[in-house]
């Protein structure tokens, strides 16, 4: 699904956040990405989401390599991941419905089609009764749900998550990695990235460390 | 297969649709600020229009002017009455002219008679001093100045003619008026719309500005540049055109205040400047397609621009 190959990159201001990393994720996997805070966590998915582009080395796709993709490539190949974000990066002047269809309305689905698969992908994460309001008016945890309503309603087959629970107190946030796991059991590949080691060690799944630069791979509960 | 593809076009239409509202409920939203960007291109759409109208009223009046485009014809004091008629037939069998008259010198003499009143002194005269006149009226379609030099060319070569009278020195100066006001006309227009673009182009910069963590938000969830930049074209499109309807309105207006004075000036002369002064429904499909392309064009450039497609 995913494939790094001495993937470096390298910033202006704080130099070289990852050097010579190599990664593979196979499809229908979930995987976390852990390591201290700066290790590169965050610029890796954001490689991976294609906003930014390395420095050197190439990144695979489901086999493409997608390293030096077009704008025009990105946005189409963007549209079939979902990414779900610390900061849930819902937009506040739409209600939780128009925030979960953007992804649809992006990829051209009908009227007619839009209402049932949001509806779906809200009554999956439990806020089918909360799609008329405003995120504003939401606690921290069900707009961290609408976030992952947004990711999931067009069913994409790579999910996304930076620091998704990064706000959230412990039982929240066990919830919100059990709710993504169960994605991982319908087919959909998963990285989420998060430093919470006792959350993760509670499920079992692959752990990727990443330390200076490079990834260190443990099979399970690391 | 084809189903879906029917459902992918059906969704883009829908999304055109939901744009355009979206963009036209923003404007609405927003009346004062619509309403001064919607006034500024209004202005500078109207005031080309507006003395494009004019300027096509007077041209259509000048041109009815014909007296000035009578060619007068003196025959020579040997060319006897027999052939003065002879060539007075030969001009009428000309396609260039419209009317051929021939005055001979005795009717002129007691036409001048009876209007000066010298009777009896001119009675007296040896020998009567005018010669035969043929008034000339060339075609309409030979009206140019460079037709009616053509036609002077031809006239000069007969030899009963002693000498003719054609002002294409006060057709000249008119012309050359007339090519002032025209370029003159064209560099407003072109600058006034250069002035609108600009205008329209910093609003929908603006809009992309202050709509900038939405747009970044979109683009993470996978949307493409055309897709962000759509409900700005359309924001685009309706500013250009109710600029465009205002631009109109504002004609309108002017030309019921002049109207009277233009009246004024037809009856004197004869002419019709007030009825060619009015707008065409032409024109107005003509300006209001135009001011939409042009809000279109901007917005395109402005988001463009924000957005660095490449």
């Amino acid at each position: 699904m995913i494939r790094m190959q001495n993937v470096a990159k390298r910033y202006a201001q704080t130099g070289e956040v990852l050097s010579q990393l190599n990664l593979e994720l196979d499809p229908g996997e979930f995987v976390f990405l852990t390591g201290a805070s700066g290790a590169g966590k965050s610029t890796l998915l954001k490689l991976i989401a294609l906003i930014e582009t390395p420095s050197r080395g190439n990144i695979y796709l489901n086999g493409h390599n997608v390293t030096h993709a077009k704008r025009s490539q990105i946005a189409k190949i963007r549209s079939r991941m979902g990414l779900i974000f610390q900061d849930h990066r819902l937009l506040q002047d739409r209600n939780v419905f128009e925030n979960v269809a953007l992804p649809l309305r992006i990829s051209g689905y009908s009227q007619r089609e839009i209402p049932r698969r949001v509806r779906a992908a809200l009554d999956k994460v439990g806020l089918l009764p909360k799609e008329k309001s405003n995120p504003i008016a939401l606690s921290g945890g069900e707009q961290q749900r609408v976030g992952i309503a947004r990711a999931i309603v067009h069913k994409p087959r790579l999910l996304l998550a930076d620091e998704p629970t990064g706000n959230l107190d412990p039982t929240l946030s066990l919830e919100i990695f059990q709710l993504l796991a169960q994605f991982q059991q319908v087919g959909v590949t998963v990285l989420v990235a998060s430093h919470d080691l006792n959350l993760i060690a509670q499920l079992d799944k692959r752990v990727i460390r990443l330390e200076h630069g490079h990834a260190l791979t443990g099979l399970r509960g690391d | 297969m084809f189903s879906k593809a029917l459902a992918i076009v059906i969704g883009w239409y829908q999304n055109h649709l939901l744009c355009a509202k979206q963009s036209l409920n923003k404007l609405l939203a927003a009346p004062i600020g619509s309403s001064i960007t919607i006034s500024m291109t209004a202005l500078a759409f109207a005031i080309p229009l507006a003395i494009f109208q004019l300027s096509q009223g007077s041209a259509a009046a000048l041109n009815s002017m014909q007296e000035s485009k009578q060619i007068t014809l003196f025959l020579a004091d040997d060319v006897s009455y027999a052939s003065a008629v002879t060539l007075t037939e030969q001009l009428k069998q000309d396609s260039d002219f419209n009317s051929v008259e021939l005055i001979d010198r005795q009717q002129a003499l007691n036409d001048f008679a009876k209007r000066s009143q010298l009777e009896g002194l001119i009675q007296n005269l040896p020998q009567n001093p005018l010669p035969h006149l043929i008034l000339l009226m060339p075609h309409e379609q030979n009206q140019s100045l460079q037709q009616l030099e053509q036609l002077q060319q031809r006239l000069e070569g007969l030899n009963q003619v002693a000498y003719f009278q054609l002002d294409t020195l006060w057709l000249q100066r008119l012309q050359a008026w007339q090519d002032l006001a025209n370029r003159s006309l064209t560099i407003v227009t072109a600058l006034l719309l250069l002035g609108a673009c600009l205008i329209l182009i910093n609003v929908i910069r603006w809009e992309l500005a202050s709509r900038r963590d939405e747009i970044d938000i979109m683009y993470l969830v996978g949307a493409s540049d055309r897709y962000i930049r759509r409900p700005f074209m359309y924001s685009g499109f309706w500013l250009g055109l109710f600029s465009g309807v205002f631009a109109l309105i504002l004609v309108l207006l002017a030309s019921a205040l002049i109207y009277p004075s233009l009246g004024r000036i037809d009856s004197l002369y004869g002419s019709n400047i007030a009825i060619k002064s009015l707008l065409e429904w032409e024109t107005c499909l003509i300006v209001l397609g135009s001011s939409a392309l042009i809000g279109l064009f901007s917005a395109s450039i402005g988001a463009n621009s924000r957005l660095q497609i490449r």
